[in-house]
């Protein structure tokens, strides 16, 4: 191999995590490399959006007009049949019909023209955009990540070299090992999706019939994506004990799930399953949840679903994805201006990071502990009281990562308590809130009153505000943390930002 | 941004009713001293991303406060009782 390329930055995949990264790094003038294995645009699952990536990170991206005149659905929240009332009942993004506002919704999208905006839009950007490019390595200095060998389009193995590698190369990529960490698996979390799409199928009324659809079923929970008028992804997530059963049978298994789950069944009527080109295959997909004990070493940052990836049932994948994207930007671009050590830029990442996934961790496990069908297997397992002492350490491992495995050795009924106390605060809350297409049904107050809704919304909603309204001063979020700049592209020491 | 309540004033210098007011005005491109202090917000212009915009800054300022606590009673007299009144 001839001498390593030189860039600031390499970014390898070209997901909403690398491509995040990537537009955000390059905006501040570095010279940024960005490998994807495939040629865009390619087929991807994770539809649903929520609107902090919608308002917020797209907006920072300049994405923002391309994204919204791509002519999405618009979706205005979930709608659940979910929990003991036979209702489907509202999770809206607005607080009321009275204080709504810009960022009241957030977009179904497919995903293969999603990515392929964002990843054209790095490029406009100045990014060095490389498809058919597949990392294969990360290559090693001293302890310190300092370059990647990949193989270009014509099978040719070549090698960068960079001061910084940003790992968004997913679930399946094989980067993330380089951050010295391992991928530790929730097993409260362990399911599996099969799905396909379908040629249109009924709509929620209005204003509804952009939401996604959520419903449990006694085995399991199905998603309903109204997509565009003519297609609808329909998704069945089982037990990790259906392996076998999915296995023998994709198909047959997503038409009994769809037949076991009412509010389903009657929305796709005889609606046919599209059986040709990208939406054609029944596909199946292990949603387990899972992070990295470390999100970062010297060298080298892992976001998305390289570092973690948690239950899907609130469209959370490019929310978590985007959003690491950007913080990893931040710290990257604090270091590489000097003006933060290592250290303290991706302490405030992973801080961040970290947080932000623990906080839905919790609320998910609240949600999946809500009042269902008890004696069936699948929410038996799925009850936090349930949950075995090994998983509420695993949690606290998951949610610390490698730096303070102390809180993972205490507190375990502590922990069990508190996910307990936040599945009835939720509970309840959904049943004051009452079913959807009632007054008090679109009125989230109780909902976001809740703690455990509280924590979700509240990085979220400053990352739409700042994309809405610009630069404003904002407390740190974790104590004695960073701040963002007036850019949103980097961090500073608060009380040292200019607003 | 000239929607940035906070660009003409430092963090930590804490908060006054003559702040929460102009603040107030600011967010929603109201003239100075044109609120009256239980009009309805809602009513005014004042939008989920404005709240949020108010929130921040207050917060910064040292001000222990959220969306929805905002969002319940949305009038001057009822938020500087709320944030003001020890």
């Amino acid at each position: 191999m001839s001498a390593p390329e030189e860039f600031d930055v390499i970014v390898v995949g070209g997901g909403p995590a690398g491509s995040t990264a990537a537009t955000l790094i390059a905006d501040r003038g570095h010279r940024v490399v960005l490998l994807e294995k495939e040629r865009f645009p390619r087929y991807q699952i994770g539809e649903s959006l929520l609107p902090a990536t919608v308002h917020g990170v797209c907006r920072l991206l300049g994405a923002d007009e391309e994204i919204h005149d791509a002519g999405f659905t618009a979706k205005r929240g979930g709608s659940f049949r979910w929990g003991t009332s036979p209702d489907p009942w509202n999770f809206l993004f607005a607080l009321s019909p009275e204080l709504s506002g810009p960022t009241s919704y957030a977009y179904q999208v497919d995903r293969m023209t999603f990515d392929d905006i964002l990843l054209r839009n790095a490029a406009r950007h100045g990014v060095d955009v490389r498809e058919e490019s597949a990392a294969l390595d990360a290559v090693t200095t001293g302890g310190r990540v300092t370059g990647v060998v990949y193989s270009d389009p014509s099978g040719t193995r070549r090698e960068l070299a960079a001061a910084h590698v940003v790992d968004a190369s997913g679930s399946t990529g094989r980067l993330h090992a380089a951050a010295g960490g391992t991928r530790r698996h929730s097993e409260f979390f362990r399911n599996l999706a099969v799905f396909g799409y379908f040629s249109g199928g009924g709509r929620m009324p209005e204003p509804d019939a952009g939401n996604i659809l959520c419903a449990a079923f006694d085995e399991g929970w199905l998603w309903y994506i109204p997509l565009r008028e003519d297609l609808t992804s329909v998704g069945a997530v089982l037990h990790h004990d259906q392996a076998a059963r999915i296995q023998a049978d994709r198909e047959g298994t997503l038409y009994e799930s769809i037949q076991r789950c009412d509010i389903v069944r009657d929305l796709l009527g005889d609606t046919e399953r599209i059986t040709e080109g990208t939406y054609g295959r029944v596909r199946v997909r292990r949603d387990y949840s899972y992070a990295d004990t470390r999100f970062w070493a010297p060298g080298i940052t892992l976001i998305g679903d390289a570092a973690c990836f948690i239950d899907p049932v609130f469209s959370t994948g490019v929310h978590l994805a985007t959003y690491s994207g950007l913080l990893a930007a931040r710290s990257v671009n604090s270091v590489l201006a000097g003006e933060l050590s290592e250290e303290r830029a991706f302490g405030e990442f992973e801080g961040r990071y970290r947080r932000e996934y623990a906080v839905f961790y919790e609320f998910l496990a609240a949600f999946y502990d809500m009042r269902q069908r008890e004696e069936t297997y699948f929410w038996h397992a799925r009850k936090v009281t349930d949950m075995a002492t090994d998983d509420v350490q695993a949690f606290a491992t998951l949610v610390a990562g490698a730096s303070s495995a102390e809180t993972a050795l205490v507190g375990a009924d502590a922990l069990t308590r508190r996910f307990s106390s936040a599945s009835a605060e939720l509970t309840g809350a959904v049943e004051r809130t009452g079913a959807a297409r009632t007054d008090s049904g679109e009125r989230m107050t109780e909902l976001f009153r809740a703690p455990v809704v509280a924590d979700v919304m509240s990085e979220m909603n400053r990352i739409q505000r700042r994309g809405a309204a610009g630069p404003a001063a904002e407390a740190p979020l974790l104590e004695g943390g960073l701040v963002p700049t007036a850019d949103g592209r980097s961090w500073a020491e608060p009380g040292t930002a200019p607003a | 941004m000239s929607e940035n309540p906070a660009a003409d004033a430092s963090t930590d210098t804490g908060l006054t009713a003559r702040r929460l007011r102009a603040d107030v005005e600011q967010v929603l491109g109201e003239p100075a001293d044109t609120l009256g202090e239980h009009d309805n917000l809602l009513d005014r212009g004042m939008d989920s991303i404005r709240l949020m915009s108010l929130v921040e800054s207050w917060r910064s300022a040292g001000v222990e406060t959220d969306f929805i606590t905002l969002a319940e009673e949305p009038t001057v007299a009822a938020w500087t009782r709320m944030l003001l009144d020890t």
